[in-house]
Formats: structure tokens, sequence, C-alpha cells
């Protein structure tokens, strides 16, 4: 199975949103109440109920001149991922087209890949006691059709497909575009299946970290300790699996009369 | 209460005041057919019913009445306009709509989803006038002397040799007959400028009926002389004033929409996806006014014009810049104009009445914009006026 991509080209975006409220249709995530703080975005921040966001950001050319930047913002499904490496319970995996999905059902909301996540992407949702983030709408990739999000784009600024042709697509247009134009996502946590073509330098945009990488106490756990803690718990097992070979199973039946005969009475 | 019912409701207290005061062709009222739903035993309809109503828009014969050798017996729904009588036998409340609920049914209520046509008219789904022609003018999309579609590949319509095939022909008899296709334009030819027009077709500059200066700068008539006007001198209340070059309102305004809703957002406002990323009414201002004004980004100000004002949120921006109009500093805001009390939280709900999912706040642009239509379509001017912008007295 070949990985899929999605790219998202600032350059192309309008700001219109329709990629953040065909996310929530899809999704069936409803909304909550919020109010005007000054700013066409809304709500706020990712949230539980909300995977991706259009950023708004104003910025000046020091001339008088000011753009007004869009940022389609939502999981960025690394190929490394820190919420999937620290994932105690297998909720957060990848799937056969490297994106990063989440089955909630197995969710313990310990809020580990809240705090490792270089983007800031997973929520916690305290009304549920689960995480919750962009899955690339599998239900739909599975099925042979683009994410939510990339369907509503009226501009051709998100596009989906096999990352390789995808890759090509982003390298020409910034390419194009020239200038501080950039690709960003194909460089770091072994690349991303989020990628942008940065029309403007990288560090400009609010909340995107110019270099993200997994935290070292990720690594230092995940990677180093946990193979260790893994031949620890084989041992239990084993010891385990032994102590049921020499004594056979435990007997319960005779605790579970006493109980039935003292309700009887 | 839906509006059907606040119209019945209506009707009935107005009928009862005539009955009982009199006045200027009262039978216009007292004698009104008004059948639009089941009755009581006083006769009155007990609750509107909108198939009654798209029946009487559609329209009956009113007696037996042949044509073209069929018999339509009385009361029965007219088929299409061209059976409308012009000897009192048929009514219809809107020649547009007949043949949109005929014996068949609710025409607009159908859903079939084939597409004969091949370039997605869908003519069984819904009902659209004139007699569910898709695409209007149709007429214009084919040679007219040969009834060949331009188009080749994405017909429209087109003569087999003995009728027209495809979406309902408009304005097309046979092919050669010399039927010009614009049949209700007086030519019968489409066009850019043409007669009925007040204003037009040359392109000139105009100040707005409310703005900041005295004189037009590019020519010597100020404003519009061909705008329509409905105030006039002597009558109005204060939604007619205008405050042109007035100290108290310096600042220019414009309206306009977010991609989130439309109109006033009586439609919009109620799903909850778009009440959230727009939950309310705001205030672009300029950070060079902002600064003048003490007006910090995210405050709820006041933005006020002759004729009234609305609070709305302060959106501070480096995207709005003062003009420079003939040497003078002139400041703009803009306001979009969505909002109003139909899903706000201050509005008063009763039982039963549907509550919003999310919020909004707010009050509706109209309450600070003006009153006066272009001269050829009548849309009102409310892209340029005049007002200023308040902090709150906390």
């Amino acid at each position: 199975m070949s990985e899929k991509i999605k790219l998202c080209d600032l350059s192309k975006c309008t700001g219109c949103r329709g990629c953040q409220l065909a996310c929530k249709q899809w999704n069936q995530l409803p909304a909550k109440q919020t109010v005007n703080t000054g700013t066409y975005q809304n709500p706020p921040d990712l949230q539980p109920n909300t995977w991706n966001i259009i950023r708004f950001q104003e910025i000046s050319d020091g001339n008088g001149g000011v753009d007004w930047l869009f940022r389609h913002d939502a999981c960025m499904h690394c190929t490394d991922a820190a919420c999937v490496k620290v994932c105690p319970s297998g909720a957060l995996h990848y799937t056969k087209y490297g994106t990063v999905a989440l089955d909630s059902g197995k969710c313990i909301g310990c809020k580990e890949c809240v705090f490792a996540c270089p983007f800031e992407v997973p929520k916690y949702d305290p009304e549920t006691d689960k995480i919750l983030k962009c899955d690339m709408c599998y239900s739909r990739i599975d099925n042979d059709m683009e994410p939510a999000c990339v369907k509503a784009c009226p501009t051709g600024a998100l596009m989906f497909g096999d990352k390789t042709e995808i890759l090509k697509v982003a390298y020409e247009r910034a390419r194009e575009l020239g200038g501080d134009a950039s690709v960003y996502g194909d460089k770091f946590v072994d690349g991303t299946h989020m990628v942008y073509v940065l029309p403007e330098k990288a560090g400009i945009y609010d909340k995107l970290p110019e270099k993200p990488r997994v935290p070292l106490s990720v690594i230092a756990w995940k990677d180093w300790l946990k193979p260790l803690s893994l031949l620890a718990a084989g041992g239990v097992i084993a010891g385990s699996f032994l102590h049921y070979i020499t004594h056979g199973p435990k007997d319960t039946s005779g605790d579970g009369d006493q109980v039935s005969k003292e309700g009887g009475e | 209460m839906p509006d059907g019912e606040i119209i019945s409701d209506l009707f009935y207290r107005i009928k009862e005041l005539y009955e009982e005061e009199g006045g200027p062709l009262k039978e216009a009222v007292t004698e009104m057919t008004w059948d639009y739903g089941p009755k009581d035993v006083d006769g009155k309809v007990r609750h509107l019913d909108a198939h009654y109503i798209a029946r009487e828009i559609n329209g009956y014969f009113l007696e037996d009445k042949e044509i073209k050798g069929k018999l339509y017996k009385k009361g029965t729904l007219v088929p299409s306009f061209a059976y409308l009588q012009d000897d009192g036998s048929t009514s219809s409340g809107n020649w547009l709509y007949c043949n949109s609920y005929t014996e068949k049914g609710n025409m607009a209520a159908r859903r079939g989803g084939k597409d004969s046509s091949g370039i997605g008219l869908y003519s069984e789904w819904a009902w659209c006038w004139p007699v569910n022609r898709r695409i209007i003018y149709n007429g214009a999309s084919v040679d007219p002397e040969t009834g060949r579609p331009w188009d080749e590949k994405h017909p429209v319509i087109f003569w087999n040799g003995s009728k027209w095939v495809g979406d309902v022909p408009d304005g097309v008899a046979a092919p050669g007959s010399g039927r010009p296709p614009f049949i209700m334009k007086s030519h019968g030819v489409g066009s850019i400028f043409g007669p009925g027009l007040a204003d037009g077709p040359f392109s000139e500059h105009y100040e707005p009926l409310e703005c900041p200066v005295e004189k037009n700068i590019m020519s010597p008539q100020l404003v519009n002389p061909t705008i329509k006007r409905w105030d006039k001198e002597g009558t109005g209340t204060s939604v007619d004033a205008r405050a042109t070059c007035d100290p108290r309102f310096p600042i220019i305004c414009s309206t306009y929409r977010v991609s989130e809703h439309w109109q006033t957002g009586l439609m919009t406002r109620w799903c909850p996806w778009l009440a959230e990323m727009q939950p309310s009414m705001f205030v672009e201002i300029g950070v060079e006014l902002a600064k003048n004004k003490g007006i910090k980004n995210g405050e709820i100000v006041i933005v006020k014009s002759v004729r009234g004002q609305v609070d709305a949120v302060a959106i501070v921006t480096n995207r709005w810049k003062p003009f420079n109009i003939n040497g003078n500093t002139v400041h703009e805001v803009g306001i979009p104009w969505h909002y109003g009390w139909v899903t706000t939280k201050m509005r008063e709900y009763v039982h039963g009445d549907k509550k919003p999912e999310v919020f909004t706040f707010g009050d509706s642009a109209n309450i600070v914009t003006p009153f006066i239509g272009d001269p050829n379509t009548m849309i009102p001017e409310s892209k340029a006026f005049m007002v200023n912008v308040e902090r709150r007295e906390v």
C-alpha cells in the first residue's frame, strides 16, 4: 500500500473555512458556543470537537502593506510520530497509508500524546475522558475518497494522493512561487503526511515550529527504556505460565457458592 | 409562530376591525377569500396549510371549461399557464407558477433522479418556473436557422427534424421561422444597455448620498441625480435622516458579508457550525483610528450613524488604512450585516420555540445603513455611508 499525503498550498488558500466545516460535518463533531475575540479565527484553537482550523494572521511588509495569512492547521500525521510512541494503549496507531489514526475505544485518556506532540494537535475531552484528533478521514481514504477537507476545498489549496506524486507537485509549486516559498513537512520526523507549501518563511507562521522534533524525553523513555520494560513484562508472563503449568488453574467455584448462599439468606 | 400563521392572524384581526368600523373599500378585506387550511365551526382557518396556498398560486378552474377539445371540471388545478383564460373561468396567484401544483401533485416535491438531458438538468427533480424550464432563453443555445446546438456536445435543446428535444424550449418556433430567442426583451436579443434603464451606460464617479466631502472633486455633479429615493421632504422618520459632512459622523462605513453567513443570517445563523465560526456582529477598525479612539482589539464598541446605532466587537486590523481625500485624512470602518435578534440569547423564547444550538450576538447592520436605491436595480446604497465609532461607557 503506497503512502498517502495531503498537500496544503497556502498560496491558494482564501480562508473560506470550507475545510473546517466539512471536517465537522463528515466526522459529526458538534459546534460549541463561541464569542468573537477580535479575530476571524474561531474556534480559537484546535479542540476535541474541532480537528482542523484556519489560523488567521496579519503580517506587515514594512512598507505600509499588509499580508493576511491563512493556515489550515490539522494533524501532520508524522512518520516518526511522538503520539504513537507514547500511547500506552495502542489507541494511536499507524495506518497502511502512513497516516496516524485513533481507535477511541482503546484510548484511556492519559494525555501522554497531548504533551508529546510537537504541533499541539491531540486535544483532551474531559467529558468523555478521551483524546480526539484528525485521522485524515480514514473512513474515506480507505474507500478511495479524499479527506472531507480536501473534497470541500474550492481553490485547490488542499490536494491528496500518493506521496511521491504529491511531493513532486509541492516542490514544483514552491519553485514556481520563488522568493521565500518552501516545502514544509518532508524533512523532519521522517516526513509528515500533511505537507505545506509555505509562501512565507516557515518561522513567520503562528504555532508552526520551524524545526519540530519528537521530545528527547519521549525518545529516552520509549526507544531506549521501553524494550527493557518489555523484557521485564515478558518475564512476568513467562513466570505466570510456569506457575500455571506447575500448580494448575485457580479454583474459584467454592467462593462463588458461598456468595449465592449469602444472597439467599 | 410561522410567518403564515402571523399573516393569517393579522388578516382575521384586520377583517374584524373593518367589519366593526367600516372604511373605504372595506369589501376588499371583509369579502376576501381565505380558505388556506382546515376550518373551525366559526369558519375561521384553524391552522394554515402551505399546500392550500401552493394550489391557489398554481390556480384552479372556477367553472367547467372545454379547452382544446378537453373538458376541465370546476375545481380542477390548471395544468399550465397556456390554459389560463381571460374570461374569468380560471384563477392563478402568479402565472409563472402555474404548473407547479397540478392534478399530478406538488411538482416542487418531486425527487426523480433521472437526467435524460445528459447535461445535469434533472428535469424530474423538484420544479422551476416557468413550466419547469431549467434554462431560460435556451433558444439562444441553438442556430436559429437550423436548430443545431452551438455546443453540440452539451445540447440544452435541439431540433430532431419534427420537434424540439431536451429542456422545455423557450422562444423558439420551428427553426428558420425568425423568432428571436430573448422573448421577454423588447428587441428580442440580449443587451448590456437598453430601453427602460434610468442610468448608464457610461461610468461616472458620484459621491454617495451621505459622504465626507462637500464637492465632488472629479465632476460638478455631487451625487447621482437619478438615484431612487423613497423619503419625501416633510415626511418620514429618523431612518430617512442623512448626515453629509457632519462632524458628528466623520468616519466612512461600509457593509459586507462573511463567507459563513448569507444576508441577515436567518438561515445560516441556525446552523451551529456556521454560528460557531462567526458568532457576532463586529466592526473592523484600522490600527491608526483605534489608537486615536483608545479602542482595544476584542472590546465591544458602538457604531453610530444618524439613523441608529449597533454594538459590535472591535477587530483592530492593519488591513484597513485611512484615505487621503484631497489632503484630508478620512478613516473607514467596515461591518458585516448578518446579525439581529432571531438567534440571540437575549431574545424571549416561549415554550415550544426552537432554540439555536449556538447563539449569535449583536444587531443588524440595517439599523445604521441608509435607504437609497440604485437607479436601475434599486439595490440599497449600503456600501458607503457615514458613522462614528465610540467606546462603550463602562
